[in-house]
């Protein structure tokens, strides 16, 4: 019953697709309204469709239907329910559904968005493209990736569960969930920019129109990236939150694409420049979500991710390919009329700014790329297996990182287009002088390491810089009589936040990799340690016993206060034993406890393994930050323009003649 | 106040640079190491960071060979050497690791030379065709194409007022590249325009040109590894064979096939130590001062490489003591050679000359030799 | 005037039109490039990368037995030897136990030296006694035995030649036939 629901429903979406791809495209060849009304109508096929087989897999899984193969591999009688409505993306053919699925949503809400210019052709076109896109899942949801095969043989009584690391923590449920939404978003703006291409309206209408669709794919995928690193964290148990892993990058590389797209495209809105370049750029974002999924469904690079390497690598190499080869095509037809008449003056000015930063996010996303990838490179060449991890990742990340801390401080502040310099000096000072206070902190607290010699000033450099901003554009509201809370809530205020959630995550990373301890303790019941000073005892050990797992829990105290409990479990009929750590979180540091060696009799030493993270749980607040900043820059309050609150800030200073700003130097 | 904050933090910057301790402690070694090498069951987590029974087997390896005095290299040569270059968290140089290192610094010097070059390209097409319309305006439209101008930071052959009216800020920015970019424009006259031009040239040769060397170096470095390792198989059997010639007295021969060996790996501790003592022996013979110095030079070098090696200890004393008269530096040497319980064959062979040593320094002869 | 302008503007198009689509002909190339790189790579799984140790001499094994005897590797000199990383919690060294058990009391002359990979030896003793193991097997409290043999994930087997040099490592379970094979091979190619 599911399993022919599921595939009806499939199939339905499939069909719906294809024929929106198929009747729109005639219409919008042939100009004809009435055919790109008719057409776009079939996309809701497509949305009916995928929420079908969203339903019936959420049904099978809910009411463990065991005759669907997937249900019988992913999920068990003991499964909690969380993690039973979670299985539906714990394995490759339901995270292609979800995939189907959360495209077709996205397609769905682009209708509604248009429905009142039908006539429209650029959203029609991008519709067109998007369904292509969708066509492509659902195919392969018809093929090599079925979500809805029954069991061979008879009907199992018992599943055998989801993956044991994937049935320990609750974020394992809405990490992957965010993930796909912010890879699947950047599909809008994607056909967005090739709906320009062909219909040749090159000018700025498709990088308004996919602004916000960016900024919410965006803000998503920040989101998934940091409750991954979160999750990683809190289950993998070395105590760290990014390997450099080939997955974890290939979330990363979109993300750095579509940074460096939300900076480019002001740019274009305000300027007109930088229009090949903005379409490259999401074109890459687009084709790199696929890419990344090759890496990770391929299971041709190492990775603690690689669930399944299954058959689905071919299709969708494939598919990157003719995305990839097709916008290429594209933009070379196009290519003169993306020629903006203006060009990009080498000078003080805010493009100039957003240009640095974008050469500074290609070179970052091309180390990574790199990275990522050259072990393929080397074993194709000589049959060798390397390792490319965290070493040759930081020795280039540092450096760049700390360049683009400093890019972001500088860019808000200067004015677009002119060099306005008593403005810029003005706006500059409280940042330059709290850079200086961190320098100076920073010499009398005997910092070591060149990283954090620089890290810790640009970063306080560029904090101040956006709260600068913010309490700029805040105070100077209430001048204009306007409510404050408008502008509290506009979007320049919203983008400062993610830049301070950025900013707070660069303070994270660079204390935690400087001042993180670790160590381990071997400890007999009742007996204390310290360690970094902090205070363990260890109280003795626990057989926990649920439907799900068999734990053995080591009581230990931290500092005196209540017990946690690392432990090692064993889940269902897995024989694999995982180990779980237990963490006190804190806002200065982290104590982070895995219980490495579990002691041989009740009243035997265990061994502990032990991890301080200073600084490390404001990653995962930064993240809501940014997720809190990208929504307010995407649905807040519309700024003033630029050049009109710029010259009012002129004004503003010409009444207070500012005696701190000096007129040379 | 900006200007004195700017200095600030410029000046602390540097300052912190120069005050930060460059010495590494034996801890600090030890964590670089282990951060160098992965655990041996995870994927891309280093030894350092993990808590597996492979890491903790990597740490007291490392900690261990750290003690007894290997070089950093030799460490991780040797974890190498049993799991390939897997075990490594960056490839190695035979593995790519020097292309890997610099890519990204290729990418960016194309990335510049791209940017330049277009730049440049089309800024002057915009000239000329700003310039041939020039032509036809009326001298009343100058005030409007300076505008035009501005915009497109234009300066080319345009009447001074209108560059210096629309470039005013521009000059006086603070940062100090517009500043000289905009006056080596006006300075160079004719040369101006292709500035861009030059440098996104030098960048794309010089970047095209670091990738071929890189390429080269590499596939040098590649050549001379496979050469390695077939002389590393052999190397034990080389120094053994060369050490059978010279107890024959073919000491000619046996230099031979020690020097290849070290051609091959200069600092192959064993072949320096028996290069050493042959060519003392040679200076001996031949009453060569020079070659006994050489001896002594690459024995001190054999020493230093490996501290733990007692026969270049046991020739650098004898070349101290009997050749040198220095006795209290032939007395360190045989001391760290009897800590290290050489066998009773090799002990035999050299214990007069120690005991003599011991003795013409006025020190109780140690135990292991009485 | 104006036509002077738009034949200007109008080459320039020309020009970078042409500019375009040479970059995107070089980008495109690099992508069928990638492209192919990325095709032709086979799934980490299958891939395998003969050890390093392979033709060397074997890394020295000395060491204390379960039973509390000093062992060595290089007194089983003269004879094939089988050293075997194992654990008695892991799952796959269970299912080759059995087949190695057998081939160890097969009597081919070939004999099998256990070491203790991460484990306690009570319990690496008693997995033997499990599956009524009689062969050698040396505890490795730091694990750096199987460092010098580059074992990642137990089980993990080298063959080792009479004349000490290290023949094969098999990665994962042994079974029985495969075993006969090798060694069989090995003593036709006079090794």
């Amino acid at each position: 019953m599911n399993g022919v629901l599921g595939q009806t429903g499939v199939l339905l979406a499939f069909l719906g697709s294809l024929a929106t791809v198929v009747v729109l495209g005639y219409g919008l060849m042939a100009h004809k309204p009435s055919l790109i009304r008719h057409g776009r109508g079939y996309s809701l096929v497509l949305l009916a469709g995928a929420l079908l087989a969203t339903v019936a897999m959420e049904r099978a899984l809910l009411t463990h239907d065991f005759s669907l193969a997937y249900v019988a591999a992913n999920n068990s009688r003991e499964t909690p329910l969380l993690f039973t409505i979670t299985g539906m993306w714990s394995a490759l053919q339901g995270s292609i559904l979800l995939w189907g699925v959360v495209l077709s949503v996205y397609i769905g809400t682009l209708l509604f968005r248009t429905r009142r210019r039908p006539s429209d052709e650029l959203p029609s076109w991008a519709i067109l493209i998007a369904s292509l896109v969708a066509a492509f899942f659902f195919a392969l949801m018809l093929g090599p990736a079925n979500p809805f095969v029954h069991v061979t043989g008879a009907i199992p009584a018992d599943g055998t569960g989801p993956n044991p690391l994937l049935q320990d923590n609750p974020l394992v449920a809405i990490h992957p969930l965010f993930l796909y939404l912010g890879f699947v978003g950047f599909t809008v703006p994607f056909a967005f920019a090739l709906a320009s291409l062909i219909t040749n309206r090159l000018d700025e209408d498709w990088v308004t129109e996919t602004r916000r669709w960016t900024l919410i794919a965006w803000g998503f995928l920040t989101v998934g990236i940091v409750l991954g690193a979160w999750w990683s964290y809190q289950v993998l148990g070395w105590g760290g939150y990014w390997a450099w892993d080939p997955v974890e990058n290939a979330a990363l590389l979109p993300w750095l694409a579509g940074t460096a797209y939300l900076h480019s495209s002001i740019a274009q809105q305000r300027r007109g420049i930088m229009r090949i370049w903005n379409i490259s750029l999401v074109v890459s974002a687009f084709s790199l979500t696929i890419l990344g999924t090759f890496f990770t469904r391929s299971g041709i690079l190492q990775s603690v991710h690689s669930f399944s390497d299954s058959s689905l690598g071919p299709f969708l190499l494939v598919f990157f390919f003719v995305a990839v080869g097709a916008s290429l095509a594209l933009i070379a037809w196009r290519g003169d009329g993306l020629r903006s008449e203006r060009v990009i003056v080498p000078s003080v000015s805010r493009e100039s700014a957003f240009f640095v930063n974008n050469v500074l996010f290609s070179v970052f996303a091309f180390v990574v790329l790199l990275g990522t990838t050259f072990p393929l490179l080397v074993e194709a060449v000589n049959g060798a297996q390397v390792t490319v991890g965290a070493p040759f990742f930081n020795s280039f990340i540092g450096p760049l990182g700390i360049a683009i801390l400093f890019f972001m401080a500088v860019a808000p502040l200067l004015p677009w287009q002119k060099t306005n310099r008593a403005l810029v000096q003005k706006r500059l000072l409280w940042p330059a002088m709290a850079a200086a206070v961190a320098v100076v902190v920073e010499i009398v607290a005997r910092v070591h390491s060149p990283g954090q010699i620089f890290a810790y000033p640009m970063a306080v450099f560029a904090g101040a810089a956006a709260l600068r901003q913010a309490v700029f554009h805040t105070i100077y509201s209430r001048r204009r009589k306007d409510g404050v809370a408008k502008f509290l809530f506009s979007r320049t205020n919203g983008a400062m936040l993610v830049h301070l959630g950025v900013v707070l995550i660069a303070l994270a990373l660079v204390s935690s990799a400087a001042y993180g301890q670790r160590g381990s303790l071997v400890l007999k019941p009742g007996q204390s340690a310290v360690f970094d000073g902090h205070t363990f005892t260890y109280h003795g050990v626990q057989t926990v016993v649920t439907p799900a797992k068999t734990s053995l829990e080591a009581l230990i105290s931290v500092d005196g206060s209540a017990s946690f409990a690392p432990e090692v479990s064993q889940f269902g009929n897995n024989t694999e034993v995982v180990g779980t750590p237990a963490i006190r979180p804190g806002l200065i540091d982290d104590v982070y406890l895995t219980l490495d060696l579990p002691p041989k009799s009740s009243s035997g030493p265990a061994t502990f393994g032990v991890v301080i993270q200073p600084l490390v749980s404001w990653i995962w607040i930064s993240g809501g930050l940014m997720a809190v900043g990208t929504a307010i820059a995407a649905f807040g309050t519309k700024d003033v323009s630029p050049l009109e609150s710029v010259e009012e800030e002129l004004e503003v200073r010409k009444d207070e003649s500012d005696p701190e700003v000096p007129v040379n130097t | 106040m900006l200007f004195t904050s700017a200095v600030i933090v410029v000046g602390g910057i540097g300052f912190a640079l120069i005050f930060s301790s460059s010495h590494v402690t034996t801890q600090q070694r030890i964590a670089n190491i282990e951060s160098e090498v992965k655990c041996p069951s995870c994927d891309g987590i280093s030894a350092l960071d993990s808590n597996t029974a492979g890491a903790f087997a990597v740490r007291s390896f490392i900690e261990q060979a750290v003690k007894t005095g290997r070089s950093d290299s030799q460490i991780i040569n040797s974890l190498e050497a049993s799991y390939g270059p897997t075990i490594l968290m960056s490839p190695p140089a035979a593995y790519g690791g020097r292309i890997i290192a610099v890519l990204p610094f290729v990418f960016v010097a194309l990335v510049l030379g791209f940017i330049g070059f277009f730049g440049y390209r089309r800024r002057r097409r915009q000239a000329n065709v700003e310039g041939s319309f020039d032509g036809h305006l009326p001298a009343g439209g100058y005030s409007r194409r300076g505008v035009v101008l501005a915009d497109h930071g234009l300066i080319a052959n345009e009447p001074t007022q209108a560059i210096e009216a629309s470039d005013e800020p521009i000059l006086e920015a603070i940062e100090p590249l517009a500043d000289v970019m905009v006056e080596t424009r006006r300075r160079l006259g004719s040369i101006r325009q292709s500035w861009a031009l030059y440098l996104g040239i030098l960048l794309l040769i010089s970047g095209v040109g670091y990738g071929i060397w890189v390429m080269r170096g590499q596939s040098d470095s590649q050549k001379q590894l496979a050469a390695a390792r077939v002389q590393a198989q052999n190397e034990a059997q080389t120094i053994l064979r060369a050490r059978v010639l010279a107890n024959q007295g073919q000491d000619v021969q046996a230099l031979q096939l020690l020097s290849s060996v070290l051609k091959v790996d200069p600092n192959q501790p064993v072949a320096l130590a028996y290069q050493g003592w042959l060519l003392r022996q040679a200076g001996e013979k031949d009453n060569s001062p020079s070659l006994v110095g050489q001896g002594q030079q690459l024995l001190e070098k054999a020493v230093k490489l490996d501290p733990g090696y007692p026969d270049a200890r046991v020739f650098l004393g004898y070349i101290l003591l009997q050749d040198r008269h220095d006795v209290n530096g032939a007395i360190k040497q045989f001391a760290a050679f009897l800590a290290d319980k050489p066998s009773a064959s090799f002990l035999g062979a050299t214990k007069s000359v120690i005991v003599s040593a011991y003795q013409q320094a006025g020190l109780p002869v140690p135990s292991q030799l009485s | 005037m104006s036509s002077h302008k738009d034949n200007e503007v109008h080459k320039s198009n020309k020009r970078s039109r042409k500019t375009i689509r040479i970059i995107a002909i070089v980008v495109g190339i690099c992508l069928v490039g990638f492209a192919i790189l990325l095709a032709t790579r086979k799934p980490v799984s299958m891939q395998s990368v003969a050890s390093p140790l392979i033709n060397r001499t074997a890394p020295q094994i000395l060491g204390t037995s379960l039973d509390g005897k000093k062992v060595s590797l290089a007194s089983y000199r003269g004879q094939f030897v089988l050293v075997n990383f194992f654990a008695s919690w892991c799952t796959p060294c269970q299912d080759e136990e059995k087949a190695l058990v057998q081939f160890a009391n097969s009597n081919q002359g070939v004999s099998v030296l256990g070491v203790v990979f991460d484990d306690l030896n009570s319990s690496a003793a008693g997995f033997l006694h499990r599956y009524g193991a009689t062969y050698q097997a040396v505890s490795d409290a730091k694990g750096q035995i199987a460092l010098s043999y580059g074992v990642s994930q137990p089980p993990q087997t080298y063959l080792i030649s009479p004349s000490g040099v290290v023949l094969t490592e098999i990665i994962g379970p042994v079974n029985l036939p495969s075993l006969d094979q090798l060694i069989t091979i090995a003593k036709s190619r006079g090794l």
